[in-house]
């Protein structure tokens, strides 16, 4: 034991970018060894157990090295937070670069590639919790001077999760992806250049840096979406189908933006920076941006609020999600339902909460009239949907209901800090709960889709019998998304409600400018009834699913063996889900104390 | 004896490890017998564990006080003087004297004995802590929910082995991983020490209770009547959960001996108003009671109980009869305290839904013929005594007939399974008959559970039913009466059901053929599983399987015993009972109240016997006896659109036969309602929202054509039209140029070379001529000179 201690010791005391070095040449050496074993093997041959193997070796030990190595001082020297970011661009080029006839080289270049900002991360994760609250990690120098832009990024608590799951989901969306035999170099090169510009929303600092990876994270989606999407069809009037999904997702998102950029440029006009940290610091301080009460302030909350409310996508906002999900190709709706919603929740969190307290404050009603129709209405229209894609798209709408609730809570400043703190902590882990849970339900419907090429909920039945694994996983999953206890989504769940709850009964009624509590406390008790209503459209989708006995296609593609159990790969892409759902749901200081300390030095800044 | 405390949390994780065990490790799953060993085993340890527990908790200074009876301060402390007990109490320092307002004596419970807690999460600056406790009533239930649980786990071993659906997989393992996980939350939601705790673990039982009444989920009925009780105790939940956002965020608090041990923090929770609406303490109450109403199968929300039957029969059993339902009961009774501060207002509405439960689901249960059915009306009703005995204050009374009601009813429970495999899977009691001589173990061990039921003498029913009797009787006359017609009703479809099983002649093959292995018979016992199927093919009336292994008639032998022995607990000394002392209550006896309840016990057996034993049926076809009976009776008429009908008293046999038609009623307004909605809202969202959004691209692209045209034919026509006239103006430019412009230097030239052609003819040549000309020319300029 003393050796050990001692090792352990000795390598937190040495001098740290050796560190570094040592750990991306080990995983650089892995990952090599990884790609020499995949050569000598068939290149369509995916399912090796020897590669496989390899990767989950590769995977641990980049897992690992970077949390055993994560002291903070290591991180002080190095710009982990542009390593993260543009170690995927920089990935998507040297896939651009690869030969397009070689699927295998391309897959599993684009792997490792992934696995580089997951390590990191992790370090992020570990070294956050040693590190004093605000931002960490900070990197900032003149862009251009002229105009107050800077290079400014860092991270706290709010968005270390929301890196970590980018990261982890880019990661098991590439390796889903194995599957993918049309034109995969420009494919993987989509997903990696998308995950720099997630990324980048949740480390900029300034809001022209942040303004620039919000436009950019549209691009790679809106080819994945039209390119590898579904074709087009004629349905009734319209012609849906990936690009009719994909312009429809563009065009909404930026309509929002558009709002987004006239507000930063209001407030730029009003105050003369870009920079977040010092516009939550001024008006922190007592110095709202726009007037209060001002026609402006109102606009530009509202601007920001659209903006925001489109990516979310909150009631009445979002019908451009089912479209998306039920066109786009399986990895891209994971990442479109796991991260991208994520933007304009984080968004809401990181600029309107903190820049216009006062506004949201006012509106804060309304938006909670919003988020209770969008859980109670999205579990509704959920429940009538018989297309398996877009059942899980409206479970969205109804689970992204409760971030809005959260982040409208937290911004009450009449109730109480801790009512607060729970409230917007809820609304992140709720961030962080549907990337996994409803990430993981879209990588099992591709799974399912794979292979009987329907989504149409009247086909299916009695899989429990034909697929039994995947039956187990998918119930699981669906009973993360219900909000069983012991699972992820119960706690944020319960969080938001408790926020919620307290709010309505800790807020004066003068504070409640158009609402008053009871009518909150209503809404809010009216929300609950949104949890039996999910209970019930996930548990009938498992019953149509999975209970029963097979009709008669089904049947004959399980006999001809194309309908089959899920295979290592499609296992190894779940694993790291449920087990973070069972974790979370089990003990969830592990993320939620990280979270609710940003949160709460957030709110107590606000005051 | 700090020692096997701290060891409670080992309590659930052994069923809980058997359960992982089974489903991640493929070489135990796919042994069955391994699987249901290791259960077994795992569940005997936590019995072993339980019982040292509860033991320790017996031999604790504080329990000994107790139930030596001297401490008759202790007792009485709580109500009245609460100075004396602090100074004794070790954690006195939490208890000043109790600030009683109105004078209503609240109950205190005795103190855990051992408690701990964890971090689970921050909230703000707080941290939220979950833990597991120990008191008499955790001790209590962890006893009852291992010993009863293991009893059903070994008897699953032999119901499962014999229940099979024309060559389905019969999921054994598969089973007892979720019967692991089931009792695993089950002793969590005991332990637990907290609010959130608590429902976490109850909300995994209802999960367990939904999986296994769905286990043969390739059937409709069975995955129908998962999702409806998964669904209907969720709505409960709700309620639950509001009820906990209450005390939460008016104690910041979740533990639940923060609440229920502290008179100050009750009081403050019944003097504080919630928006106007009522006092924390009361609204938080009836948001946990409605969770009660929906897990122990109250009367708004009971539908999905008698559906659960779906499930197999030792799910109905454990799950649905003994422990799980029951947890609602637990509920109530550990926050009694709380129910109590809310007010006499809650602690009526409490009372009030269990009798109305209790009389509402016995008289159902006199209807039904499926035997499983009649149990679980049965098991409402008796859930409605708990609830009722809670409700007036009744804290003894009310657990104390769980913990034997678990006993009974999970025999009963049993009973009925073996009855049903003996019978080869009869369930219609119509089908039944003569099942005493063939099934002797079976029908002495049921016997004592029916009696035990009906509330007769010895058995530790008719002590724990006379106490609930006994606490209406002194609180509240209506509902004394109630209960005591409730309990003439339980005695007498328990004798229905009695007389349809066990008398008469058997009804059906299946019933001809039952057996059971004796006990002391090895030569049947080894014939009897080597031959599960019995190849009897396709035939119709199939008798599959042998007679009824050791496996499943033993633990009915240990059920029977515990139902028996119970009543020593529950015997009335001179200070309560026993059980009354180790939980820390008020037991009476009253030879009035039990004497009216033993004969209305019996009344309900004779009735049961003139009405059905006198009548015994012939066939499986037969009318039912009373139904023939209430056939005779006429009401009256009603006229209806011209036609005459009879209103019969057998109209009344029908409603209960129908459930009161409580679940057309729900279907339509509740499913139906809620499917119709959903159905709205999705046209809303495609044709309202959805086509606000193409229609609003719609008209862009309208506004785009328009402009496209406005762009083509004005703004580019007027471009045009410069170009036009461009053309025009440059080609009459170009005329003129030509024309003019040009012609005119053209005319220039033409002129100069006319004129020069002219002129040309005086080049003659001549000198004379040129002479001439220059003396013309002289003339002309000397002419000029002369005349200027």
């Amino acid at each position: 034991m003393d050796v050990i201690g001692e090792f352990l010791g000795r390598m937190f005391t040495m001098p740290t970018p050796l560190y570094w070095a040592g750990t991306i040449a080990t995983a650089l050496a892995v990952g090599a060894y990884t790609w020499f074993l995949l050569l000598r093997k068939d290149p369509n041959d995916v399912r090796g157990r020897g590669t496989a193997l390899a990767a989950i070796i590769t995977f641990l030990l980049l897992l690992a090295a970077p949390a055993v190595f994560g002291s903070v001082d290591i991180l002080g020297y190095w710009p982990i937070l542009t390593l993260i970011t543009f170690i995927p661009l920089f990935g998507a080029i040297v896939v651009l670069c690869l030969p397009k006839e070689r699927h295998d080289w391309i897959r599993w270049t684009s792997l490792l590639i992934s696995l580089f900002p997951l390590g990191l991360s992790i370090a992020l994760w570990v070294g956050l919790n040693r590190l004093p609250e605000g931002m960490q990690f900070v990197e900032k120098m003149a862009w251009i001077e002229p105009i107050q832009v800077y290079y400014h990024m860092g991270v706290d608590g709010i968005s270390v999760p929301m890196v970590f799951l980018t990261a982890l989901l880019t990661t098991l969306a590439v390796l889903y992806s194995f599957i993918v035999t049309d034109r995969p170099k420009e494919y993987y090169a989509f997903f990696l250049i998308l995950e720099m510009a997630m990324i980048g929303v949740f480390v900029s600092l300034n809001f022209f840096l942040f303004y620039i990876f919000w436009e950019l994270s549209l691009v790679p989606m809106y080819f994945l979406i039209g390119l590898w999407g579904a074709p087009p069809r004629q349905e009734g009037r319209i012609v849906r189908g990936g690009p009719y999904a994909a312009i429809k997702f563009f065009i909404y998102t930026l309509a929002g933006s558009v709002g987004l950029l006239l507000a930063i440029l209001g407030i730029y006009f009003t105050q003369g920076t870009f920079d977040i940290v010092e516009l939550t610091q001024r008006v922190a301080g007592g110095t709202p941006l726009f007037e209060p009460g001002s026609v402006g302030a109102a606009l530009a909350f509202w601007a920001l609020f659209v903006g925001f409310a489109i990516k979310v996508p909150s009631f009445p906002f979002h019908t451009w999600l089912p479209d998306a999900h039920v066109e786009a190709p399986t990895a891209g709706s994971v990442i479109l339902a796991g991260i991208l919603l994520k933007l304009g929740c984080y968004g809401l969190i990181r600029i309107l909460l903190p820049l216009m307290p006062h506004e949201f404050e006012t509106f804060a009603p309304i938006i909670i009239i919003l988020a209770a129709i969008s859980i109670v209405y999205g579990a509704l229209v959920a429940m009538a949907q018989w297309d398996l894609k877009k059942l899980i798209a409206y479970s969205s709408v109804n689970h992204m209901g409760y971030v809005v609730l959260g982040v409208a809570i937290a911004a009450m400043s009449g109730a109480q800090l801790t009512t607060k703190a729970i409230a917007l902590s809820g609304a992140v882990l709720q961030m962080f709960n549907h990337g996994i849970i409803t990430g993981g339900l879209f990588f099992l419907v591709g799974v399912i889709y794979e292979r009987v090429h329907t989504r149409d909920l009247h086909l299916y039945g009695g899989l429990r019998r034909l697929v039994p694994v995947y039956a187990g996983v998918w119930g699981v999953t669906s009973f993360a998304s219900l909000g069983l206890p012991g699972l992820a989504g119960f706690v944020s769940e319960f969080m938001v409600f408790r926020g919620a709850f307290g709010a309505a009964l800790e807020v004066s009624s003068a504070r409640f400018q158009l609402l008053s509590p009871l009518a909150v406390l209503i809404l809010v008790a009216v929300s609950t009834l949104g949890i039996v209503f999910t209970a019930a459209f996930m548990l009938w989708t498992i019953q149509r699913m999975l209970f029963g006995t097979a009709k008669e296609k089904f049947q004959d593609l399980y006999d001809s063996r194309h309908l089959f159990d899920m295979d290592l790969r499609e296992v190894l892409t779940m694993a790291p889900l449920l087990l973070f759902m069972v974790i979370v749901g089990v003990y969830p200081g592990v993320i939620v104390d990280m979270i609710n300390r940003a949160a709460t030095s957030l709110l107590s800044l606000l005051g | 004896m700090e020692v096997v405390f701290n060891l409670v949390w080992l309590i659930p994780l052994f069923p809980l490890l058997a359960t992982a065990a089974i489903t991640f490790v493929p070489g135990v799953y796919y042994r069955k017998k391994l699987s249901a060993r290791l259960t077994i085993g795992m569940m005997a340890l936590s019995l072993l564990l339980s019982l040292l527990v509860f033991f320790a908790t017996v031999a604790h200074p504080e329990t000994q006080a107790r139930l030596e009876g001297h401490a008759a301060a202790v007792k009485e402390a709580p109500a009245g003087e609460a100075v004396p007990e602090a100074g004794e109490a070790p954690a006195g320092e939490t208890r000043p004297a109790a600030p009683e307002a109105e004078g209503e004596e609240i109950f205190l419970p005795p103190r855990p004995i051992f408690e701990r807690e964890f971090h689970w999460m921050a909230t703000g600056r707080l941290s939220l802590e979950l833990g597991f406790w120990v008191d008499p009533l955790t001790a209590a239930m962890l006893v009852m929910v291992s010993l009863v649980g293991l009893c059903i786990f070994i008897y699953s071993q032999g119901y499962m082995a014999a229940e099979d659906y024309q060559g389905e997989d019969q999921r054994y393992s598969r089973f007892f991983s979720f019967l692991g996980l089931f009792a695993a939350s089950m002793l969590g939601l005991v332990i637990a020490d907290n609010i959130l705790l608590l429902f976490i673990c109850w909300e995994l039982v209802g999960l367990c209770s939904y999986l296994l009444i769905g286990f043969w989920n390739f059937k409709k009925s069975a995955y129908d009547a998962a999702i409806k009780a998964f669904i209907v105790t969720k709505i409960g939940d709700a309620g639950f959960f509001i009820g906990i956002f209450l005390l939460y965020i008016y104690t910041d608090h979740m533990s639940i001996g923060y609440i229920i041990h502290r008179p100050e923090v009750l009081n403050r929770l019944a003097h504080t108003s919630v928006l106007g609406i009522g006092s924390v303490a009361a609204l938080s109450a009836i948001g946990l009671f409605i969770g009660t109403i929906g897990k122990s199968a109250q009367v708004p929300l009971h539908v999905w109980l008698p559906d659960a039957m779906e499930g197999p029969t030792p799910v109905s059993a454990l799950i649905h009869a003994a422990t799980m339902v029951a947890a609602g009961v637990f509920l109530v009774a550990r926050m009694f305290p709380l129910f109590q501060a809310a007010g006499s207002g809650t602690m009526e509405f409490v009372a009030w839904i269990g009798g109305i439960t209790a009389i509402f689901a016995a008289t159902i249960a006199i209807a039904q013929y499926d035997i499983k059915r009649v149990l679980a009306y049965s098991t409402i009703s008796q859930l409605g005594f708990m609830v009722l005995a809670l409700g007036l204050g009744g804290y003894v009374a009310g657990f104390f007939h769980l913990i034997t009601h678990a006993f009974f009813k999970a025999l009963l429970f049993l009973g009925s399974g073996a009855v049903i495999i003996g019978a080869h899977h009869v369930q219609d009691m119509r089908e039944m008959g003569g099942l005493w001589k063939r099934l002797p173990y079976t029908f002495w061990t049921y016997l004592i559970g029916m009696l035990a039921l009906a509330g007769i003498f010895p058995l530790s029913g008719f002590f724990s039913k006379d106490e609930i009797l006994l606490d209406a009787f002194k609180h509240n006359p209506a509902l004394y009466v109630i209960a005591t017609i409730a309990a003439f009703v339980t005695s007498f479809y328990m004798t229905r059901q009695m007389f349809y099983v066990f008398a008469g002649e058997a009804r059906s093959h299946g019933a001809r053929a039952a057996a059971e292995v004796p006990l002391f018979g090895r030569e049947l016992a080894a014939a009897a599983p080597a031959d599960p199927h019995g190849g009897h093919g396709h035939d119709e009336h199939a008798v599959h399987g042998g007679p009824l292994p050791l496996n499943m008639t033993v633990p009915l032998m240990v059920l029977a015993a515990g139902t028996v022995l119970l009543s020593a607990v529950g015997l009335p000394l001179e200070e309560g009972t026993l059980f009354s002392r180790f939980v820390g209550g008020h037991a009476d006896f009253s030879l009035l109240v039990a004497g009216i309840s033993t004969l209305v016990a019996l009344a309900g057996i004779g009735a049961g016997h003139l009405i059905y034993g006198r009548n015994l049926l012939r066939s499986a076809h037969d009318p039912d006896p009373l139904q023939v009976r209430m056939e005779r009776v006429r009401l009256g008429r009603l006229r209806l659109r011209g036609k005459t009908l009879d209103l019969r008293l057998s109209a009344l046999y029908t409603l209960w036969e129908k459930k009161y038609y409580v679940d057309e009623i729900y279907g339509f307004l509740f499913v139906q309602g809620s499917h119709l909605l959903a159905r709205v809202s999705g046209w809303f969202d495609l044709a309202v929202i959805d086509g606000a959004v193409n229609g609003a691209a719609h008209l862009s692209r309208l506004l785009s054509s328009a402009f496209g045209w406005f762009d083509l034919e004005v703004v580019d026509g007027l471009v045009n039209l410069i170009g036009w006239f461009g053309r025009v103006f440059s080609a009459i430019q170009g005329w003129v140029d030509l024309y003019i412009v040009d012609g005119l230097v053209n005319a220039w030239a033409l002129a100069t070379g006319w004129v020069g052609d002219r002129l040309r003819r005086i080049q003659t040549g001549l000198v004379q001529d040129y002479l001439m000309l220059v003396l013309l020319g002289v003339a002309l300029i000397v002419g000029l000179f002369i005349l200027l």
